[in-house]
């Protein structure tokens, strides 16, 4: 008469079970995660990961645009660029069509510049990537105008940098006697 | 503050009683086979038609999205701007898995697991006066609010119903 065999030790279905949710939802994570991260990398204008706070959360709460996404508003001519810098600044140089609203006369300038934006959206820049000047002058157009208030990541300097086109010289510059004289004809 | 928590905790206590009774009655045995089967798929359908949309929504601009993370100011802007990048493909692929039928158990547990961190961020944002959109769906988001956590207490429940009725077979089939 032979021994019986020994039984096989106890298993845990329930735990193996357990494992293996576990191990599927790791791996659509890891697969997913691969995949984001590679369609970023692959994007013509892929997203950096070292952006400041201040770019993602602006004082104002106006959202921040790049370039990329500034030029195509500027070719589809469907948004008003606001140049936050001095007369003397935009003088120099400017975004091809900008408006100048300096920060320090803001408060004067901002009827004739709700009828020239007649609801378009304002993306307003300033001199650099600090984007404190267009910041400050996008929560003043949020609390007095309806349109959408952009801010240009960058900046005049990343928008020449990029290539895109500039000008100089007074047009576009605005005069808040204007407003009420010529009904918003002064450029 | 203690009003927002009282609401929080009331709607999470009608959730909890909702869902426990729902899947209390799937859970049982009686079941037939056509009913679970038919609910198994009719959830995870649901639950990847409402992550879909939701991720192609983000996908548009990976930037606007990540602002809407870091509006939260629960996490710093480098983590948010990963995730930015990331959620979208991880919520496409676990909607394919629940379409599709491969992995769907990984899908319905990533899903539930997101819905559950999306609740806990709505509610911190709501308790601390943090008025924001809450960028669910991208650029069609609507204001944090508690209907939306009422919406994801939802959506949760999708996500378990098809894992209850699948861990109620396998233990059917395995004499447990």
């Amino acid at each position: 008469m032979s021994a019986p065999p020994p039984s096989a030790p106890p298993t845990r279905p329930g735990r193996h079970r357990l494992l293996r949710l576990c191990g599927e939802a790791l791996l659509i994570l890891l697969l997913g995660a691969g995949a984001g991260l590679a369609r970023n990398a692959l994007r013509a204008d892929p997203l950096p990961y070292d952006i400041p706070g201040n770019m993602l959360l602006t004082e104002s709460g106006a959202r921040v645009v790049f370039l990329a996404e500034a030029l195509v508003r500027y070719q589809a001519a469907e948004t008003i660029f606001v140049d936050a810098r001095s007369r003397d600044g935009f003088l120099g140089g400017h975004i091809d069509g900008a408006l100048c609203v300096p920060l320090e006369e803001a408060e004067l300038l901002l009827d004739e510049l709700d009828l020239w934006s007649g609801g378009q959206p304002l993306l307003v820049y300033g001199a650099t990537a600090n984007l404190l000047r267009a910041d400050e002058l996008a929560r003043q157009l949020r609390g007095r105008l309806t349109s959408e208030i952009l801010i240009l990541a960058g900046g005049f300097e990343g928008w020449q940098q990029g290539g895109y086109p500039f000008s100089d010289g007074p047009v576009g510059l605005l005069d808040a006697a204007d407003a009420s004289e010529e009904g918003g004809e002064a450029w | 503050m203690w009003s927002a928590i009282l609401t929080l905790l009331g709607i999470t206590a009608l959730a909890a009683l909702a869902g426990y009774g729902l899947l209390y009655r799937l859970a049982q045995p009686g079941l037939k086979p056509w009913l679970w089967r038919g609910l198994v798929v009719l959830c995870r359908l649901v639950l990847a038609g409402v992550f879909l949309l939701a991720a192609i929504g983000k996908l548009e601009n990976p930037f606007a999205f990540a602002t809407s993370i870091y509006a939260y100011r629960v996490i710093p802007a480098s983590l948010a701007l990963i995730v930015g990048v990331v959620m979208p493909a991880i919520e496409i692929l676990a909607a394919a898995a629940l379409v599709s039928g491969v992995l769907w158990r990984g899908g319905a547990v990533v899903l539930g697991g997101m819905l559950i961190v999306f609740i806990a961020a709505l509610f911190q944002a709501i308790v601390r006066g943090i008025d924001i959109d809450c960028g669910c769906f991208g650029s069609e988001s609507s204001s944090v609010s508690f209907w939306l956590i009422a919406r994801n207490y939802l959506l949760l429940l999708l996500a378990l119903c098809p894992l209850v009725l699948d861990a109620r077979r396998w233990r059917r089939l395995s004499g447990r």
